[in-house]
């Protein structure tokens, strides 16, 4: 078999049950790629080679004796560095991280634990996760797989380029704004933004309804793979929800209503992100879906409004009690994020963004009322330039200049109307060689809808199973 | 049928559809009720007695056809004021809302409309419901049926004392802190504050994870009836959850294990309300649960801290913005909790907020590990005295002088804690003659067992099946 380390999970599972690959071989692959990649992306921490050796020998011994422990025994994974591991360094990306250490384990990795995933590295992040883009200065500059001088987006980016890179097969993220969602769109793979509750989180960000930990893959199929594994109820986290099992058959969309919005309302878009979100609304109709264009008037100045104040509630607060504003370990994008938020919070509170957020949820609202799923860019724009912390220079999106860069991404919207399910799936490529993406958006908690019209545009449009769909590294 | 006014839902609606009963005699047994016992509970506002006889012979001819509108057909009902009908008057409670009318039709009232249930009435609330009593400057002393030196609680006490005293078979209440569940008790009738998002409600309040809709009756068998009929999503509530059905054949605990809890942490109670609830844990045991006794370790000024910070970053602006804090109009006790609330959250924030509620989850979910269900005293008083506002005179619990008498009560852990479903369900009564409650806990989102305990409970004490189960008025 070529490319081992570009086979998907489920493929790679199968053929551990069948005794076609064995663990030992497949850690190998994978572990030979990262050391041939990684010294371009930078997308891996904490590597240790011989202690996931260590576990792809126990794991071939166990299919040997048919006995593997969980759906994932054996395979390679990335978690990321944000999601605590016991015993571990907890950097968040931050330089004044000197020192601190997991106190506990965050569920969904111990469920990908407990499942049999080899964790073999943790991936790279921004400052407190609380960018679009991967760089920090702790961890450097994390690359985009598809093009070295773009970032691969964040703040899940490492798992995002690890996906692309072929050095994990699943990975994990978490998104407050995106980040989950725009990493797999630059980088060409399938993040899956569960309902709020969905996957279960740890206090007190649990208590926050923008945040999502979530699955990213190469394939849908193997995004709901992970999921299954993630998903459900966890003793720890009060407001986590019970499991919605993403069937094994997917992709059937005959007669289903699918809006499209190729903008949500005046985001900018850039004309190559228009023409493949189109493009993967034929894929739909081919599939046999009904695809109706409609408009989502909600408005940028709002949902930034609304956003900013919301994360000034909580995720401000807990960056700024580590230091003071002007501590020169701050990145710019930190600190910038902190006195956005800050600000936005102190004018209008959390009143004040509830009614935002209602108007801008019933705007969402009414788009199902005639529709069983929404699909709409992921990002408006082509690309992050690597390194770049759009703190000084702003981003120009299909012309126009927007004063936060987090906005020429479509995301936030979904994390104000937090329990729509949303799967980023790949739309194709703009000329830069950066992969677009786009959202497919169910109703509230209907999450098994997600991931059948994913699926469908996905077959239709074969991209990702294409050999071609694969970064020139 | 005798007392017909106090037969329950269940059975009215079985006797309509067997043509045993009419609703127009229903109705006229319902409104003389209330002719006859009103100038003394004072819980009902905005009868027009005309209209729903109309109602109610327009029901009696679709029986008639054997075309009922739905499960509630021609069942005289009242409604929560605070739940707003779109073109009718919102008064809140309040001497400052001359000319408020209600912008839309709240969810549940929509449904028990379409339901076909004859609205008769709606119910008095204290100011704003931001009180666990029902007085106000607007509307007077709303009284305890069982004894009128007692309020029937608040802030649903209008519903719970129209079910105590026979001029309604189902009421509606909402419950940010207890508002449901500390009439029921008091009131010695059930009620229901389903988990966060169960049941639907209006932007932008449904984003506050406190705030809960929800059915109160006589009965448990009564109670399910009407949660079912307003239960799950609706599309104008983003976060509301799909509906999960109460069975119609409820009670059966045999092996299920039950948590015991005569108080939760330091909170105080009455040794009589103690007494009820070990009599409730008894009679579940009949029923074939195990019961063991647990302490739940939560610190009565955490709660109290993190409540009143949530209410002053949430329900605080929802009322400063129609009025200002220091109206001398204003009652004295939503003064005192602007006050207090607005001070604690300029103390703790959203964030420290977020912490405490955090400690409190993990506490409740230790304790509860083990267990199906959790009980535990409603209330740990035995009464609040009618028109008592508790601002000069602090209330005294088993010895213990309370700064803030609303922690007479064991509720707001499950606001808190809001994906519980709590069933309220009497457990007794104390020497002054006003009925004790249990809560009845089950595990998040686990709305069914919630009903299973309860039923089995009321089942096997027998109180409020027996024909003294009626307040002397």
């Amino acid at each position: 078999m070529t490319d081992l380390h570009y086979l998907s999970a489920t493929e790679v599972l199968r053929a551990f049950n069948a005794k076609e690959l064995s663990p030992v071989e497949v850690f190998d692959a994978v572990a030979a790629r990262a050391d041939a990649v990684e010294p371009s992306l930078n997308s891996l921490i904490e590597r240790d080679v011989d202690a996931s050796r260590a576990q792809a020998v126990a794991a071939e011994e166990r299919y040997a004796a048919g006995a593997p422990v969980g759906v994932l025994d054996g395979l390679p994974v990335v978690m990321k560095e944000e999601q605590p591991i016991v015993g571990r360094p907890m950097s968040l990306g931050t330089m004044f991280s000197d020192g601190w250490v997991c106190e506990e384990t965050h569920p969904l990795v111990q469920r990908t634990m407990d499942a049999g995933a080899i964790v073999h590295a943790r991936s790279t992040t921004p400052e407190f996760c609380c960018a679009g883009f991967t760089h920090s200065k702790l961890w450097g500059i994390t690359r985009n797989p598809w093009n070295l001088d773009y970032s691969p987006g964040g703040s899940s980016g490492g798992s995002g380029a690890a996906l692309a890179a072929g050095t994990g097969y699943l990975a994990s993220g978490s998104d407050i704004g995106g980040s989950i969602r725009i990493p797999a769109s630059f980088c060409g793979v399938v993040g899956y933004k569960a309902p709020y509750g969905r996957v279960p989180a740890m206090s007190p960000w649990n208590l926050d309804s923008y945040a999502v930990d979530g699955a990213m893959a190469r394939t849908v199929a193997d995004c709901a793979l992970f999921q299954n594994v993630i998903a459900g109820q966890h003793p720890s986290d009060h407001v986590s929800m019970p499991k919605v099992t993403i069937p094994d058959d997917l992709g059937d969309v005959k007669g289903l209503r699918v809006a499209l919005a190729v903008t949500l309302g005046d985001f900018p878009i850039e004309p190559e992100i228009e023409a493949n979100t189109r493009a993967f609304a034929d894929a739909l109709r081919a599939a046999g879906a009904i695809v109706d264009e409609i408009e989502i008037p909600i408005l940028l100045a709002e949902a930034q409004s609304a956003a900013l104040a919301h994360w000034g509630s909580m995720m401000g607060p807990s960056m700024a009690e580590i230091g003071p504003l002007d501590d020169e370990r701050f990145t710019d994008y930190a600190r910038m994020f902190i006195e956005l938020s800050n600000a936005e919070y102190t004018r209008i509170g959390v009143y004040g963004a509830a009614q935002l957020e209602g108007k801008i949820q019933m705007t969402i609202g009414a788009a199902f009322d005639n529709h069983d799923a929404l699909i709409c860019p992921t990002i408006g724009t082509t690309g992050f330039i690597a390194g770049e912390p759009y703190t000084e220079n702003r981003l120009t999106v299909a012309g126009r200049e927007i004063e936060l860069y987090i906005l020429a991404c479509q995301t936030v919207p979904f994390n104000i109307a937090s329990r729509h399910p949303v799967l980023s799936v790949p739309s194709g490529r703009a000329a830069n060689g950066v992969p677009t993406g786009v959202q497919v958006v169910a109703r509230p908690y209907d999450d098994v809808t997600a991931f059948h019209v994913g699926a469908a545009a996905e077959r239709e449009l074969a991209l990702t199973t294409s050999p071609s769909w694969r970064p020139a590294l | 049928m005798t007392d017909l006014h106090y037969v329950s839902a269940t059975e009215i609606v079985q006797a309509f559809n067997a043509r045993e009963l009419s609703p127009v005699e229903v109705f006229d047994a319902v409104a003389a009720r209330a002719d006859d016992v009103e100038p003394r509970i004072s819980a009902l506002l905005e009868r027009d007695v005309e209209a729903s006889r109309a109602e109610a012979v327009a029901a009696q001819e679709r029986y008639a056809n054997g075309s009922p509108r739905g499960v509630l057909d021609g069942l005289p009902i009242v409604a929560k004021e605070a739940h707003p009908i779109a073109g009718r008057p919102m008064r809140l409670g309040s001497v400052l809302t001359e000319g408020f009318v209600g912008p839309a039709t709240h969810p549940v009232i929509e449904r028990a409309l379409d339901a076909g249930a004859i609205l008769h009435a709606r119910t008095t609330t204290p100011e704003f419901s931001c009180s666990g009593f029902t007085h106000s400057a607007l509307w007077g002393e709303t009284r305890n049926p069982w004894n009128l030196e007692y309020s029937p609680g608040g802030s649903s006490g209008g519903s719970a004392a129209a079910l105590a005293s026979g001029t309604a078979y189902l009421a509606t209440g909402s419950d940010i802190g207890g508002s449901i569940r500390i009439p029921a008790s008091f009131c010695g009738v059930v009620g229901f504050k389903a988990p966060y998002g169960r049941v639907p409600t209006l932007p932008p309040r449904n984003l506050d994870t406190y705030v809960v809709h929800g059915a109160l009756a006589r009965t448990v068998e009564d109670t399910a009836l009407f949660h079912n009929v307003i239960s799950g999503q609706h599309r104008i509530d983003h976060v509301s959850l799909p509906k999960v059905e109460i069975p119609s054949e409820l009670g059966d605990v045999r092996g299920l294990k039950i948590a015991l809890a005569p108080s939760l942490g330091d909170f105080p109670v009455e040794d009589e309300v103690v007494a009820n609830t070990r009599d409730f844990a008894e009679a579940l045991r009949a029923a074939g649960a195990i019961v063991e006794e647990v302490d739940i370790p939560i610190r009565l000024a955490d709660v109290q801290s993190a409540s009143l910070a949530h209410f002053g970053g949430q329900m605080a602006p929802t009322l400063t913005s129609v009025v200002s804090k220091d109206d001398e109009r204003l009652t004295a006790y939503t003064r005192m909790f602007l006050d207090w609330s607005i001070a604690e959250f300029e103390r703790v924030g959203d964030y420290g907020g977020a912490q405490l509620e955090g400690q409190i989850h993990q506490t409740i979910a230790a304790g509860f590990a083990e267990y199906d269900a959790l009980i535990c005293p409603t209330i740990g008083a035995l009464g609040f005295l009618s028109g008592e506002d508790y601002v000069d005179t602090r209330l005294t619990v088993a010895g213990r002088e309370l700064e803030w008498y609303v922690m007479g009560c064991l509720t707001l852990p499950f606001n808190i804690a809001s994906r519980y479903p709590v069933l309220s369900v009497p457990s007794g009564r104390a020497a002054n003659g006003l009925p004790t409650g249990v809560q009845v806990v089950a595990r998040p989102y686990d709305d069914v067992t919630a009903f299973h305990v309860g039923a089995a409970a009321e089942r096997e004490l027998g109180l409020t099946v027996a024909a003294d189960w009626r307040p002397n008025l």
